[in-house]
Order: structure tokens, then sequence, then C-alpha cells
């Protein structure tokens, strides 16, 4: 276990954080359960996590929450992504944490569940692959005499497998409205993706779902102003858990280069491996530089997450990948952990826009700034 | 010789002495009409039962060895015609295949066994009654073979074997394993190996699979506790084992630089790309033009190896440097790939794409070792720049 990076955390509070987050994952082993290719949530973790108060801790406290913003739960999902946990917290807790926290009234019972973790709710918001607009346009709903009727598609939607309701944002009468769905529903289709690191993600069709008029959570501008803010949050953690899976990456790899031995000498000695960790420490300290840029107080903008998110993302992939070499056949094996760590790297990187699409927009928005300036 | 037999040896003679061209278009036919689509998947590899069905196959038709002579019942092919018969293989997509007992072991026999071993073993390898691994490998002999500790002593008529290898493929498949063991300490520590033939059901040998992290069992380990091992196993001179497994296999050589394997994650980049709507994209279709280029390069420097090696040229570090070109643009297209269309994934898509998705993610998670096995490319790049400095 890796301690979350002392240099990022310079609140005692976030450090007690880190502390409870370092025990909690000390007592909970979690590469045997991605080998075994069981459920991303487990129910006992998931309960464990709320009775900490991380499912609810972005939001306010009148919604049970803790009143925590994103950032200070990158404390939390830099330790999840060094420790491989694969229990949704991100999709599950953060993401319909901070749409909620934004559209006070609207979903409190929901909130309420969710913090308790009681409630399995993921967000289908998402209508296009590598599009991460915050506006519902596919998907909409309409008046039908008493009640409402859904058709459209969502795709990329988190956590598929393991939720049990979700929150759809769609267009009413013109303005973006956000929706409480029983996926049980009737015309509600789902095509369930497994992905590289056994986790499933889904591509989601309504087909004329009937829906009650309670299903309609909030709606008007708010509802995509509330999205942005989910989605740049769930990015930031998301940055801040590639670069655990980095940073750990990075450190098993070292220590496997200073024990195994052949011609020998530890295989640390060869000045070829070792350029190639000088390299991928340089990869970690953009990531790491980028992360906390984009943590700073006061909330960072987009373009700061999306350097964030795109530095991130490729350390993670490159070192673990490199990871993987560096340990020889012991790496293609599934019994070490190197192969684990890639998997959630490539999940990760793809998820929330790809380093590719983020490194496009976080650059056209510092030239903005420094003509600004 | 039965019927059958007796035809497939006629079409063999046959078949080595035909104009290239014609012997081309007989295999292509061949495969055409016997692959069905579990043997058109050229991102898999053949395993277990349908491996051995398989190669039985090929051997009952007259396909079998092609690089065998044919008094040992290979198709007794030119180096030009064996070039050929892997053309037509990878031009059609067929699902690969390895057989160690064919490739490795069955010209080791030919050079360094006794009458008696080639005339037991080879047509066994032939007709897949057995099926041999590969054990060189262990847990402290990786890239530093000779450093290996499995011991074989003399006892009377046999050698006692104790020690254990490891990633040993198709090790779950096999009936025999090829091992290198120590059996005498000298100070070059190449020396003092010993080159010994195993029956894998001996008594006192346990084997394990092991997974992958594409999620199959394909490799595994051996222990050999107190195995007791006939003397006449041992193939070639006790204690020169290394030089018999390191007089790397002419043709051998040829096939592991082959570009196979970047042209294939090459083309279900393109058409995964198009089935997502990226394709037109300047600036993924700028990235497809240049590794299109690159690959056309490296078929480029393949071909040309090829020819010189057909025409008698000898060439060493030349198919090394060709196997770290092929095998690292291999490894790049597919990352490339992974890269840009995993997010894409769990978009809609229709049955075929996401068949195909988990196919790309099986390629890339198979593009990681092939830098790896067979030499890692550090130690490759070591072994080469021996033959460009002086110092
Ligand atoms: C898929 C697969 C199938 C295999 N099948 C078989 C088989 O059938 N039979 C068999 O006997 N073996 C098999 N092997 C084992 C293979 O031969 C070894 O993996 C290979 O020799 C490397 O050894 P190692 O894995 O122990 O890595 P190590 O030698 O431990 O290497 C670890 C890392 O150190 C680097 N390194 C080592 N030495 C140096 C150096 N001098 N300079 C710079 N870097 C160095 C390596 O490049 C690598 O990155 C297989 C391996 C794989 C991955």
């Amino acid at each position: 276990m890796l301690l979350p990076d002392d240099q990022m955390v310079d609140d005692s509070e976030l450090r007690l954080l880190g502390d409870s987050a370092e025990a909690f994952l000390a007592a909970r082993a979690s590469s045997g359960r991605l080998r075994a290719g069981g459920p991303a949530l487990d129910p006992d973790i998931w309960a464990a996590m709320a009775e900490q108060g991380w499912l609810g801790m972005c939001l306010p406290e009148a919604q049970g929450g803790l009143g925590m913003d994103a950032s200070a739960a990158c404390v939390l999902t830099e330790a999840f992504g060094a420790a491989l946990l694969p229990d949704p917290f991100i999709a599950m807790a953060l993401m319909p944490s901070l749409l909620l926290a934004a559209l006070p009234g609207a979903g409190d019972e929901i909130a309420a569940g969710i913090a308790a973790g009681e409630r399995l709710v993921t967000v289908a918001w998402q209508e296009a692959a590598e599009n991460l607009a915050p506006l519902p346009r596919d998907a909409v709903v309409e008046r039908n005499g008493d009640h409402l009727v859904l058709r459209g598609r969502k795709v990329c939607v988190p956590a598929i497998a393991s939720a049990g309701e979700w929150l759809v944002t769609a267009v009413l009468d013109g303005a973006s409205a956000l929706l409480r769905v029983d996926p049980a529903l009737r015309g509600v289709e789902v095509e369930q993706v497994l992905l590289v690191d056994g986790t499933r993600m889904g591509a989601v069709s309504f087909a004329q779902v009937r829906l009650d008029e309670t299903a309609v959570l909030a709606r008007g501008d708010e509802v995509e102003r509330a999205t942005a803010r989910m989605i740049a949050g769930g990015q930031l953690a998301l940055a801040a858990q590639l670069y655990g899976i980095a940073k750990a990456s990075l450190h098993i790899s070292l220590r496997y280069m200073e024990t195994r031995v052949q011609f020998g000498s530890a295989i640390a000695r060869f000045q070829s491996l070792r350029h190639r960790a000088v390299d991928l420490k340089i990869g970690l300290e953009l990531a790491r530089a980028a992360l906390r840029d984009a943590r700073r107080p006061h909330g960072a903008g987009d373009q700061a997450i999306s350097a964030a998110k795109a530095s991130a993302s490729e350390a993670a992939v490159a070192t673990s990948r490199a990871g993987i070499q560096l340990h020889g056949a012991m790496g293609f094996s599934d019994e070490a952990d190197i192969g684990l760590y890639h998997k959630a790297a490539l999940t990760g990187a793809a998820w929330l826009g790809s380093a590719r699409l983020h490194r496009t927009t976080s650059t056209q928005g510092r030239g903005r700034d420094r003509e600004s300036a | 010789m039965n019927r059958l037999e007796e035809i497939s040896a006629s079409v063999v003679v046959h078949r080595s002495e035909l104009a290239d061209a014609e012997f081309r278009a007989a295999w292509r036919a061949w495969l055409e009409e016997h692959c069905d689509v579990q043997m058109l998947r050229p991102a898999r590899r053949l395993a277990g039962a349908p491996l051995k069905a398989w190669l039985r196959k090929l051997n009952v038709h007259g396909w079998r060895a092609p690089g065998w002579p044919r008094e040992h019942g290979g198709m007794g092919l030119s180096f030009a015609k064996q070039l050929i018969y892997r053309e037509e293989l990878e031009r059609l997509g067929v699902t690969r295949w390895l057989d160690l007992g064919e490739t490795l072991l069955g010209p080791m026999l030919m050079r360094h066994g006794t009458q008696e071993q080639k005339a037991t073993l080879l047509p066994r390898i032939l007709d897949c009654s057995d099926f041999w691994c590969q054990g060189y490998s262990e847990p402290n002999a990786g890239s530093d073979l000779a450093s290996l500790r499995t011991t074989a002593v003399r006892d009377g008529d046999d050698f006692i074997v104790n020690g254990q290898k490891i990633w040993t493929t198709f090790v779950q498949d096999a009936t025999h394993i090829f091992t290198l063991v120590r059996t005498g300490r000298y100070e070059r520590r190449q020396q003092g190996i010993s080159f010994l033939l195993i029956d894998i059901e001996t008594p006192g040998i346990t084997r394990r699979g092991i997974r992958n992290i594409a999620g199959d069992s394909e490799f595994g380990e051996v222990f050999f506790d107190d195995v007791r091992v006939p003397s006449s196993q041992l193939l070639g001179t006790l204690d020169e084992g290394w030089t018999i497994a390191k007089s790397l296999l002419e043709f051998e050589r040829t096939s592991i630089g082959s570009p196979f394997l970047a042209d294939l994650a090459l083309k279900m980049l393109n058409s995964l790309a198009e089935r997502c709507g990226i394709a037109d994209d300047p600036v993924f279709a700028a990235r497809m033009k240049g590794f299109a280029s690159e690959l056309d390069v490296a078929r480029l420097l393949y071909a040309d190896l090829c020819g010189r090696f057909v025409s008698g040229e000898k060439l060493d570090s030349e198919f090394s440097m060709m196997k770290l070109v092929s095998t690292e643009l291999f490894q790049r297209t597919a990352e490339y790939a992974v890269e840009v269309l995993t997010p894409y994934q769990a978009g809609h898509h229709d049955q075929p794409t996401r068949v195909l998705f988990e196919e790309l993610n099986h390629l890339y998670l198979i593009s990681r070792p092939v830098t790896i096995f067979g030499g890692t490319s550090e130690v490759q790049r070591d072994i080469i720049s021996r033959s460009l400095l002086a110092v």
C-alpha cells in the first residue's frame, strides 16, 4: 500500500482522510477479487465505505454528506487507484453526489440513500463516445396525457452491472431535465460491454419508456450546470485515481528490478532499464504537477482538469505497460499485479475523455488564457 | 503403409517439385477448402484438442512439416516454398499455431539424434502421438538461461532429475518435454548442461497451468521430484546440450521476424475505426498512413532479408533486428488501437463490432510478451550491439 502523496495534501482534515483510506485499504486486498472476476461492487466494502462517510462526502451536510469537494475526494481515489480497489466509487458515489449536490431539493432522498450506501445509482448522461457535452440531445422525454415517455440513447454508462437505478439527463420541453429511471422498466434495453479490466459499461436505449411525472427530479439550465460540474469532478477524481495507478505501478516495478537477479546482479543494475525507469518517473512527475494544479482550492478550470486527466492517463498507461516488460514473463502472468494495474489504467484512461481528447482541450484553453493575459 | 498414407506420400513428392506458383495455388486451394470459421481467427492461436486435430489433418493431407526433409516424412520444401507456405497462411488469415516438436525439436533430432531416436520420435511428432513442450526457463533462469539449476544425476542406466521449469508453453497439452538440465559443473556455465527428452507422464513430475493476463492458461510450470529418465533419452553429447539448444534453426529465424501481427493489428484498427466513425478524422487518418508506411517498409526489409537468405547468404543479427522491428511495430500499432478505440467500446454497436472489440483487446494483451519470449528486446539489443561495436 502506498500513502497518498503528502505534497498533494496540505490540509490536516484531508491528511486524516488519507490516513483512514490507508487503514481501510490495508485491511482489504483487491487483487484476489480482480483475478476471480467477481462483481466490481462488493456489498460489504460498499457498506464500510458508507460507514466512513465517503460515499456522500461531496453532498452538503443538509443532504447527509460531509460537504467536501471533488478535490478532497482525490485523496481517496488516488489511494483506491494505488490499491486497485475495483468498487465504483467515482461512478456510483462521487458523480451522482456531485450532480445532486448541485440540485438542492431535487433528489434529496436519493442523495441520502447514496450516502448511506443503500441506493446503488449510476448516471447516464453521455450520448456519444468521446463527447463530453453536458447537454442532452438524443434522449428526449415528452408528455403523453398523465405520464411521460422517454426515448433515445445513452452510451458509456459506468458500473452498469452494479447499479440498481439510473439518473438520466434528457430534453424536456426544449430544456434539460434530470430523471430517475428504473432499469427494469419496459422499453429499457441495456447492452453490457465487458472492458479489458473485467468491469462493465453500458450502452442503453430507451424505446418509449413510460415514466411518472415524479420521475422528473429537476429541469432547466441548472441541470446542465450540475452535469458539467459532475463531469469535471469525475474527471479530476479519475485523474487522481490514474495517478495512484501510475505511482503504484512504478513503485512495484522498481522494487522488482531491485530484487530480480539475472547474470549475477539485480536487473536494476542494467543501464537500459535504469534509463527506462527514469523516463517513467518523469512522466509521473508531470502528471503530479498537472494534478496538483487542477486540485487547487476554489476550483480549477476545465483546461487544468483536462491537462491532469491527460497526463495522469498517459503516465498510468505508460508506467504499467513498461512495468510488464520489466517483469519479464512474470509480467505477462496473471499472478503478478502489474498486469492488473495495466488493465485498470487502460480502462480509466478511456473513460471521461481520452488523453487524445483532453490534450486538445487543454492546449486550446491555455492558448486563450495567454491571449487574454 | 495404409492406403491413405500411400496417397499422401505420393502427393508430398509431387508438391515439393511443383513450380512455386502452382505450389502456392495448391496450398491456397487446400486452405480455402479446409478452414472453417474457427480456423480463420488470426488473432488467436490453436491449443488443446483442436490444435492436435489440425496438425493430424495437415499430416493426413500431406501438408505437415514443410521444412522437414522427405526422408523423415516432411514436405521437403525449399526455403522459397516454405516462405510461400507461410505467406498463404498469413494472407488468408488462418488461425495461428505453434508446434515446437515440429519446428524446434524435430530439426535438432535430425542433426543430433541417434538412428533410434530419429526412427521412433520423428514419426510420432508428425502424427501427433507425441506433443512436445520446451522446458528451458526456470524461476531464476530467464534471460540468463545458463544459470539453470534443474539437475540430472547419473544413476545406473538412468538420470535422476530434480528441479523446476516455468513459463512452459502448452505444458498442459504436452505428452513430452525437452529440457536443458545441469549434469556437470565447469568454469564456463554453458558447459555441463545436457539436453534431455522426458515423457511428461513419468512418476515424480507434476505440472500446473499459469494463467496469463489475456485469461488463457497457455503456459505453466513443471516440477521434477526424483524423476527417473532412461539415459537413452539424452540428445547429443553429455554436458554439451547448450550448443544444441543454441544452434538456432535456420528457417525459424525467418519466422520470428515476420511483420504479420503488425499487419493484423493495423487491419483491426482500420476496420474498427470505420465502425466507430473516426476513420475520417484527419489526425487519425494521418496516423494510419504513418503506420501503413512503416509496415510497408518493414515488409521491404523482411522481403530483402528472406531473399538474401534463400540465396544462401548467412544472416544473423539481421534477423534479430527484424524481430525488433516487427514486434515493436506490432506493439505500437496495438497500443494506438487500444488508445483511440477503447473510449468507443461502450457505444452502440452491432454484434460483429462487439466481437471485434474483444478480439482487439485480446490481440493487444498478447502483443505484450512478443518483446519478452525468445529473448527480450533488451537482451536482443545487447547481443546485436556486439556485432556493431568492437569495444
Ligand atoms: C508467453 C511466453 C511464453 C514462453 N514460453 C516458454 C517456453 O515454452 N519454454 C521456455 O523455456 N520458456 C518460455 N518462456 C520464457 C522466456 O524464454 C523468458 O521469459 C525470457 O527468457 C525472459 O526471461 P524472464 O521472463 O525470466 O525475464 P528476466 O530475464 O527476469 O527479465 C526481466 C527484465 O529484465 C531485462 N533484462 C534481463 N537481463 C538484462 C540485461 N542483461 N540487460 C538489460 N535488461 C535485461 C529483461 O529484458 C526484462 O525486461 C516464455 C515466456 C513468455 C512470456
